[in-house]
């Protein structure tokens, strides 16, 4: 029973969450049960779902393109012609992961402006650091004897990157990009007071107007987005620890 | 070499893109100054110091002494010429108001240093030139701020426009974070050492406080407005304590809980991470359970401790500027103002000294570490 309970709460989860976002009506439901003195309950100036799309195509466009740079520069630093770097990127990966998201967010506006230019460079630059940082671990933690062994069975140096470290690497690497999209989830949502849209425009407008119930709408959308790549993520790497025990057995 | 070659291009990029650009208000757009316009010689200087560097770098000569000595020179040269805008400033600035912002090469000034020190910070193989790759410039740069480098800039003219309040809100800033973070160490910690001792709690204690971090942090300030508010309009009295929806209240409660898995994740890793002989020795010295806890694991545990404490500490401090959002104060204040009047001078007042905090906090917990490691695996580190 418990089991049952456990494997279909994320599926009911979803279907709620989808419902909310889709259906005004829903919306409108669930929030004026929740606060029936107030007047207004959904966000009136647009639709949850179309901002929840910018949302989600901030989110994709800036974790993608610094997945694609995280990977080149972490694959850089880790031949033998890049090396002279290695040390010098984990510094400053280092260095700049404590500087807080929201910091590089707004920094962005006094260099670029407001709109959502500046909240996806911010973003990309940001969420370059945890891939960059997973991609190198990953890459120097493949054992030197299964390149050799690969080395020694005639691949090329490229052979050996795609065909053994990238594989061997990939769920390290998984791991950080799932860190750079679940910040993103977050960073974006402040996004809305930089004038990039997304779901925190919903949260600002309640909180400027004292609204309860837009702030709430807001958090929802944007909580149930967090929770549901991160979910997405799990499967994911699950998926993966799964075939990759299955190849051990020889199966 | 491709390191030095690279920081080579850094410091070209440094001299040929705009340094300072200078307005006469904080509203308008400025006029942009590369370090050849501000004057000729300084053209000049840059040139033979690009000559020089690149002399460096192609024929390999370069070492940790000749790169800390090249930063310390490239220092003065820029910092003297941002200087030297000041002497100027009363030919363009007829109001008084007149300000100077940092431009893109500025920026990639403070890379170059970073790239030129710590090259020779790890190139160096005495411990006198890596003291020195610090102390140095950090002399030069306060020989400059005492000068008057910062006078008219932006930053310090907002600075000095918001004094008593800048104060005010780095105070609330910090017993912010500092209290959010103490609060989730002392539920976070006994909560830590239940995960490790007990295999039923763990599994919940973790699916829930990292769900809580998966929470957008606005998200979750949220959140916390309308249960608050609930409560505060339905008991008066809390009221009186000043806890509602909006303000100090909410900001500590999301702050501590976004705290609590860093605190807790380490704890857990802390104990877990003891070998098992060393609890077996122990028990066979004739140590009961509760001198284990104080005697071995608690020491063994510490360094750990303390590193999730400094994670969550550092992200507190960049989570408190949201909760400025949320009426909660503290430096957040200042970025969403200039957000909101559109002046990115006042922007940067609350961003810089979250940065600062962010990275002082950081490394002074980073000390506290080292010094709370217990001798003897410190002295198994060095061997």
């Amino acid at each position: 029973m418990a089991k049952l309970i456990k494997r279909t709460l994320p599926a009911v989860f979803i279907v709620l969450y989808v419902l909310f976002l889709t259906m005004p009506r829903f919306q409108q439901g669930v929030l004026g049960f929740l606060f029936p003195t107030l007047e207004e309950h959904v966000y009136p100036r647009a639709n949850l779902l179309v901002l929840f799309g910018e949302h989600l195509f901030l989110v994709v466009l800036s974790a993608s393109s610094a997945f694609i740079t995280g990977l080149v520069l972490g694959i850089t630093v880790t031949r033998s012609w890049g090396r002279d770097f290695l040390q010098p990127i984990q510094d400053l990966t280092a260095l700049i992961q404590t500087f807080p998201p929201v910091a590089v967010l707004t920094l962005a506006v006094p260099a670029v402006g407001f709109g959502f230019l500046p909240a996806y460079i911010a973003l990309y630059l940001y969420s370059i650091l945890p891939i960059v940082r997973n991609t190198i671990t990953g890459l120097l933690s493949v054992s030197p004897a299964l390149k050799s062994a690969a080395v020694g069975m005639g691949m090329t140096p490229f052979q050996v990157l795609m065909k053994v470290e990238l594989p061997q690497a990939f769920p390290t690497i998984l791991a950080g990009t799932r860190i750079a999209v679940i910040v993103n989830i977050g960073t974006s949502t402040i996004g809305g007071v930089i004038g990039a849209g997304g779901l925190g425009v919903v949260i600002v407008a309640g909180l400027v107007r004292d609204n309860v119930s837009f702030v709430l709408q807001g958090a929802i959308a944007a909580a149930g987005l967090a929770f549901l790549a991160d979910y997405l993520f799990e499967l994911w790497g699950r998926r993966l620890s799964v075939s990759t025990a299955r190849l051990a057995e020889g199966n | 070499m491709r390191f030095t070659f690279f920081t080579g291009i850094c410091a070209l990029a440094t001299l040929s893109l705009p340094l300072v650009t200078i307005k006469q208000n904080r509203i308008v757009s400025g006029e942009d100054l590369r370090i050849f316009e501000l004057h000729p010689l300084f053209g000049v200087a840059a040139v033979i110091y690009l000559g020089v560097l690149f002399y460096i770098v192609l024929r390999r000569r370069a070492n940790a002494v000749n790169f800390l000595a090249a930063a310390c020179i490239f220092m003065v040269l820029i910092l003297g010429a941002v200087w030297s805008v000041h002497t100027s400033l009363a030919e363009w600035d007829s109001t008084g108001y007149g300000r100077i912002s940092f431009a893109g090469g500025f920026w990639f000034f403070l890379l170059t240093l970073y790239l030129f020190l710590s090259y020779s910070h790890r190139e160096s193989g005495s411990a006198r030139v890596r003291q020195l790759s610090i102390a140095v410039p950090l002399l030069i740069f306060f020989f400059f701020s005492i000068i008057g480098l910062f006078e008219n800039t932006a930053i310090a003219m907002e600075f000095v426009n918001h004094q008593k309040k800048f104060l005010r809100e780095l105070l609330q800033h910090l017993y912010l974070s500092l209290t959010a973070v103490g609060t989730a160490a002392i539920i976070g910690i006994p909560a830590g050492i239940k995960a490790a001792r007990s295999e039923r709690w763990r599994d919940p204690i973790f699916k829930i406080v990292s769900g809580i971090q998966t929470v957008p942090s606005l998200a979750l300030f949220g959140l916390m407005i309308a249960p608050l508010a609930a409560l505060s309009s339905a008991f008066p009295v809390l009221r009186t304590m000043g806890i509602a929806g909006i303000g100090t209240a909410p900001a500590l409660i999301a702050l501590g809980l976004y705290a609590l898995l860093p605190v807790i994740r380490n704890t857990f890793t802390g104990i877990m991470e003891i070998e098992s002989q060393v609890r077996s020795a122990a028990l066979g010295m004739g140590m009961n359970r509760r001198q284990i806890f104080r005697y071995i694991e608690l020491p063994l545990a510490a360094p750990l401790v303390l590193t999730g404490i400094r994670i969550s500490l550092v992200q507190s401090i960049g989570n408190t500027a949201v909760a400025a959002l949320i009426g909660a104060g503290g430096l957040g204040t200042f970025i969403f103002q200039g957000l909101g009047q559109s002046v990115p001078d006042l922007i940067l007042l609350g961003v810089i000294p979250v940065i600062l905090l962010s990275v002082l906090m950081d490394r002074l917990f980073y000390a506290g570490e080292l010094i709370a490691t217990p001798k003897g695996v410190r002295a198994a580190w060095q061997s």
